[in-house]
């Protein structure tokens, strides 16, 4: 895209008119900058407190709060991480420790950190953290110990850390810098470097499957995305302490909001795919069935990489579906007869083939999957086309493709829009449920009524206590459900296997005729100190929407509260950007609202708007409504109970 | 003349045309270094241009510091695309003398 006035200057001038006049031009901005430096700049321009403030509290972007810890000088990190996390929907709160201070402040109580109590605490080392602990680095002997004890350091520094500032904590591969290893004249001497730091770095990979709420990352990734360069320039390395090259340092960056956007539930779920000279070379309605281009020579082979791409997605949990202009009868047999398809009609979850605009298809496309449209990633080889989308649906991801489609896979997936933590069972089921779930919705088109058609399901709902099998799920059903979300509260999978006294985690799973619809909701509950119980957070997959699980979990949670004893049960709702359908919630279950005073405060809500606007519900457990007749439940006496 | 003592070109300040884009080593053009200069240094330290003075010293511009001495260099080096005499990028105390500086760089004198 050609510009009158530079994206930086255009930023710098919307920022005088109030950045919240237009998030959304701000993030397109951002998008533009590739230079490390104008990103740079552009990130110290939005952490100015003016910046900060008049972003706060803006639709589409998150609060975060993010610790960054070195053994170098990484002064350029926190604007290039700040660039980076507006660009993808998160205002982050930044603060570093001082130069080379990363053991010593974790090791004396986190006296600059603790108080920022940070969602994401990243450590960035260099190799001079290992050469530090070696007297003499031509002792192969000595640089093989040190890098044997490294990990086993690396370890307990980072229970430490996650002990004393919780959230998640992000380490990384070390490189070993180009002068390090030419010191050295023998190659059988630097063969033993190289390999004893293979293995450390093999080993502080390991970290991550080894704790809780720890992310290792690969400094040879993160390089790879930034066009191989891993190290600045020699002379910044001795006027600055700076070891990294800004490049590294912007891809770290990105590589870093991509970690704090899983976390905190922002992760991309659907694939929207073109499909003339996208999906396929050439154009079905002009060139005919035989005629398309997909696998053999190029640029076959790069549509079919594209189309495997898709397919691999698709594995983890990926929906795909398909918005083209085209005839549909015409898109669904060349889908279904092709032979070169990788993909085939159950691939897609949804298709939406016809001559209308396709910002319109696309928004029809969110409400039959029932997702936000700003969990879609569209994908176009058309300048037009994705034009047309950012201007109409800016919340929709755009991917800009490289001219070449050649580039399409490489390009798509190294963007990294649908990064989770941890994959589970149900990311894996995923394409599978949404299948299920366009039965069922031909059989609600077919039934009479809609309760006759809720009784045809038979659903069945178990509730099920937080256990070692569940709690990743669990977890991630906290941090990725953003609509039925009724306090925006996230927990950890620590927070969720270690619970403070008197709370329980619970999880439901819904299964009827067309299959098990695997974990939809979670549940955080605690005891008040007069034997109340209290709804810390409840959140239901949007899969599952209108058919009443909702209503039988409150009615199965209430009657539970009641049968032993407990006087009322508590409850908050606490509006955030996308849970405003659900904002009467506890007021159409019977609960009342209940003074501010008459609740314990202290609880630590997540405040994604910046204001407390937070409404507290009570339940005083007289009058309970039944659960809905078309749901069984096994168990349901003993379905919940806080201690 | 010392070059302290050159003013800028206030026209072409006040015109809007801010961006004289990367300069071209073949046809000098000592006015757009002096308003890049400042342009850059108003920048990264976010004041007002209009303020910036060539006897304005470094020291006395809100922000300045040694992270963002260190971020003016790179910025600098990228605008000129050359390298800049450390020692006299460190010693340089006002804007004038950093615009000598860039000047001097660019006419391969420095």
């Amino acid at each position: 895209m050609t510009h009158a006035v530079p994206p930086l200057a255009e930023l710098r001038a919307l920022k005088r008119e109030g950045l919240a006049r237009d998030p959304g031009r701000t993030r397109a901005l951002l998008g533009e900058l590739v230079d490390p430096l104008d990103l740079e700049a552009a990130g110290a321009l939005l952490s100015a407190p003016t910046a900060h403030e008049q972003l706060s509290g803006v639709p589409g972007l998150t609060g975060g709060r993010v610790a960054l810890l070195g053994s170098s000088t990484l002064h350029q990190l926190p604007h290039l991480l700040t660039a980076a996390m507006v660009r993808d929907g998160i205002l982050p709160d930044v603060r570093s420790a001082g130069f080379d201070q990363w053991q010593w402040e974790i090791m004396s109580g986190a006296p600059e950190l603790k108080d920022h109590r940070p969602d994401l605490t990243a450590l960035l080392l260099d190799d001079h953290a290992l050469y530090g602990r070696i007297a003499d680095p031509l002792d192969i002997d000595a640089v093989e110990a040190a890098c044997a004890a490294f990990p086993g350091t690396l370890r307990e520094w980072t229970a430490a850390c996650h002990e004393l500032l919780g959230g998640l904590t992000v380490l990384c591969t070390v490189p070993l810098s180009p002068l390090s290893r030419d010191r050295i004249v023998d190659y059988r001497t630097k063969a033993r470097l190289d390999a004893a730091w293979y293995r450390m770095n093999a080993e502080i990979l390991d970290i991550g499957g080894a704790l809780p709420a720890t992310v290792v990352l690969s400094y040879t990734g993160i390089a790879a995305h930034a066009g191989g360069t891993v190290f600045g320039s020699h002379r910044m390395r001795h006027i600055a302490g700076q070891v990294y090259a800004p490049e590294f340092l912007r891809a770290y960056a990105d590589e870093l909001s991509r970690v704090a956007r899983a976390q905190l539930g922002g992760a991309k779920k659907c694939l929207v795919l073109d499909l003339d000279d996208t999906l396929w070379g050439g154009i079905l309605g002009d060139d005919g069935l035989a005629a398309l281009r997909i696998g053999g020579a190029y640029p076959g082979s790069a549509h079919q990489e594209l189309q495997e791409l898709a397919r691999d997605l698709a594995a983890q949990g990926v929906v795909l579906a398909i918005a083209s202009k085209n005839d549909d009868d015409t898109v669904r047999e060349a889908v279904a007869t092709h032979p070169d398809m990788v993909l085939s009609p159950s691939s897609f979850a949804a298709v939406r083939a016809n001559w209308a605009p396709k910002p319109g298809n696309v928004r029809e496309l969110a409400t039959e999957l029932n997702l936000g449209r700003d969990a879609l990633v569209f994908v176009d080889d058309s300048p037009v086309e994705r034009g047309l989308m950012r201007r109409a649906l800016p919340e929709v991801t755009t991917v800009e493709l490289p001219p070449d489609a050649a580039g399409f896979a490489a390009h798509v997936a190294a963007r990294g829009d649908f990064g989770v933590l941890a994959l589970t069972g149900e990311d894996r089921d995923r394409a599978r449920l949404y299948q299920a779930g366009a039965r069922r919705a031909e059989a609600r088109d077919n039934a009479a009524d809609l309760e006759e058609y809720l009784q045809d399901l038979g659903s069945r709902l178990t509730v099920e206590a937080a256990g070692p099998l569940n709690t990743e799920r669990i977890s991630q059903l906290f941090g990725k459900t953003n609509q039925f979300n009724l306090t925006g509260r996230r927990f950890t999978v620590d927070d969720i296997a270690r619970p403070a006294a008197g709370a329980g985690f619970y999880a439901a799973r819904l299964t009827d005729r067309f299959g098990d619809n695997g974990l939809i909701a979670a549940l955080a509950l605690s005891a008040e100190p007069r034997g109340g119980w209290r709804i810390d957070n409840l959140v239901l997959s949007c899969r599952v929407f209108s058919r009443g699980v909702e209503d039988c979990l409150v009615a199965l949670l209430l009657r539970a509260a009641r049968r032993r004893g407990a006087p009322a049960v508590l409850a908050a709702f606490h509006p955030t950007p996308k849970n405003h359908r659900f904002a009467d919630f506890y007021l159409r279950h019977g609960f009342i609202e209940a003074a501010s005073g008459q609740v314990a405060s202290g609880q630590d809500v997540r405040q994604d708007t910046g204001q407390d606007v937070r409404q507290d519900f009570r339940h005083d457990l007289d009058d309970i409504a039944d659960p809905p007749r078309w749901i069984g439940v096994a168990e349901p006496e003993g379905a919940f109970h806080a201690h | 003349m010392p070059i302290d003592s050159e003013r800028l070109d206030s026209e072409r300040l006040d015109s809007g045309t801010l961006d004289p884009g990367p300069l071209d080593p073949e046809r000098l053009d000592y006015d757009a270094v002096a308003v890049n200069v400042t342009r850059i240094v108003a920048d990264l330290l976010e004041v007002d241009e209009a303020g910036l003075t060539p006897a304005t010293l470094l020291a006395d511009i809100e922000g300045w510091d040694s992270v963002n001495q260190m971020r003016l260099l790179l910025h600098l080096e990228r605008d000129l695309a050359a390298s800049l005499d450390y020692d006299r990028f460190l010693s340089a105390a006002s804007l004038g003398q950093l615009t000598s500086l860039a000047r001097h760089t660019m006419a391969g004198l420095a």
